[in-house]
């Protein structure tokens, strides 16, 4: 039985975005672990982190790398005791293709080489802002479970989740951003 | 418009004479919360400070230089910081670039993009950064993207050397 701590490290108000892969893998978690701690960039003490035995970073991405967000929780620790914590990494992009969360694992990669961490892989969501709006999220889910197991067994793990297809995404996308648009129009109009 | 240099530390500014030298250190800038109230609002930011016409210039020069300090394969934070506020030069939608899916930028200006990377950054750390560098750029519409690394106590050589790149 370990000591996890789900860090959100995104963007404060990507937090929203990635909200609903965090309660799940939260879910998941806290029926086999000791104690689960869901930390953001606000609620985070970097004096604590020692005490985990596993740091999952949950974020999306920003402008395709890391957010600025993670990379201040990186420079936080850099003179904290780290105590050997296995690193997992929860990342999602709004674009279709997950290949675009590979960057952000690499970096955090190389982060976790030079603070001497083990860095035990990663779960890359695309497509975030609809994926579960759509059919997809059941999928979604099963991955995300999936994920907590290879966590809980302290196993390696690469995956990646995103829309069937290019075609589903592309629709599911600009009627998302219609939406978005129109709505704000609307609220500008009522002001 | 003048082309534009962005540095994360001093530097000389009589090496970019027809630039504007921003230096990040001397210009005030909120931290982008990445609730994309930008995309909803045609590219209005809710944040009124420097980057509101740092961002405007960038979409109209022609030649824009970063001097910036690499760490973990990335853009330090006060770099990444302003490159996240450039997202108000984006446009919503999707479209379909070399096969991958990704947001068109709002200017159509054919551009150049310089990068010079400074501090003590591995192989690995280089090809993160210039990785970087091309999926970053995709979707707008540079006609070259060239990235130099250099250590920190190289740096001023390595300027003077692309002082007056400005002047092409």
């Amino acid at each position: 039985m370990s000591k996890v701590l789900l860090l959100c490290s995104g963007l404060k108000h990507t937090q929203e975005f990635v909200n609903p892969f965090l309660k799940r893998l939260e879910v998941y978690l806290s029926s086999h672990c000791d104690c689960v701690d869901v930390r953001n960039i606000v609620t985070f003490d970097e004096r604590t982190f020692f005490e985990y035995d596993q740091v999952v970073f949950v974020f999306s991405t920003s402008m395709d790398s890391i957010p600025s967000s993670t990379l201040e929780i990186f420079q936080k620790l850099e003179n904290q005791n780290k105590n050997n914590a296995e690193i997992y990494a929860l990342i999602a992009c709004d674009e279709f293709e997950t290949e675009k969360c590979d960057l952000s694992a690499r970096i955090l990669e190389q982060w976790c080489i030079k603070e001497n961490l083990k860095f035990k892989g990663s779960l890359k969501i695309g497509s975030m802002f609809f994926i579960m709006k759509t059919i997809s999220s059941f999928v979604v889910a099963n991955h995300i479970k999936a994920f907590a197991q290879k966590i809980i067994k302290h196993q390696d793990v690469h995956m990646r989740m995103t829309l069937l297809n290019e075609r589903t995404f592309m629709k599911h996308a600009n009627k998302y951003w219609n939406k978005e648009i129109r709505k704000k129009q609307k609220e500008r109009k009522k002001l | 418009m003048k082309n534009l240099v962005i540095t994360d530390k001093d530097i000389s500014h009589s090496l970019f004479k027809n630039s504007v030298v921003v230096n990040l250190n001397n210009i005030h800038y909120s931290s982008c919360t990445g609730g994309l109230e930008c995309m909803r609002c045609e590219g209005a930011c809710y944040f009124k400070d420097d980057m509101s016409l740092i961002s405007q210039w960038m979409n109209d020069c022609q030649l824009i230089i970063y001097v910036t300090r690499i760490k973990y394969g990335c853009f330090d934070i006060p770099f990444k910081k302003m490159i996240e506020r450039l997202i108000v030069n984006r446009e919503p939608y999707y479209t379909m670039v070399e096969g991958e899916t990704c947001h068109l930028g709002i200017s159509q200006l054919k551009k150049k993009l310089l990068v010079i990377g400074y501090g003590d950054a591995s192989e690995e750390e280089k090809k993160i950064f210039k990785d970087l560098l091309d999926d970053s750029t995709l979707g707008f519409s540079y006609s070259s993207v060239d990235a130099y690394f250099c250590e920190e106590y190289e740096l001023e050589d390595t300027l003077h050397t692309f002082g007056g790149v400005d002047h092409v």
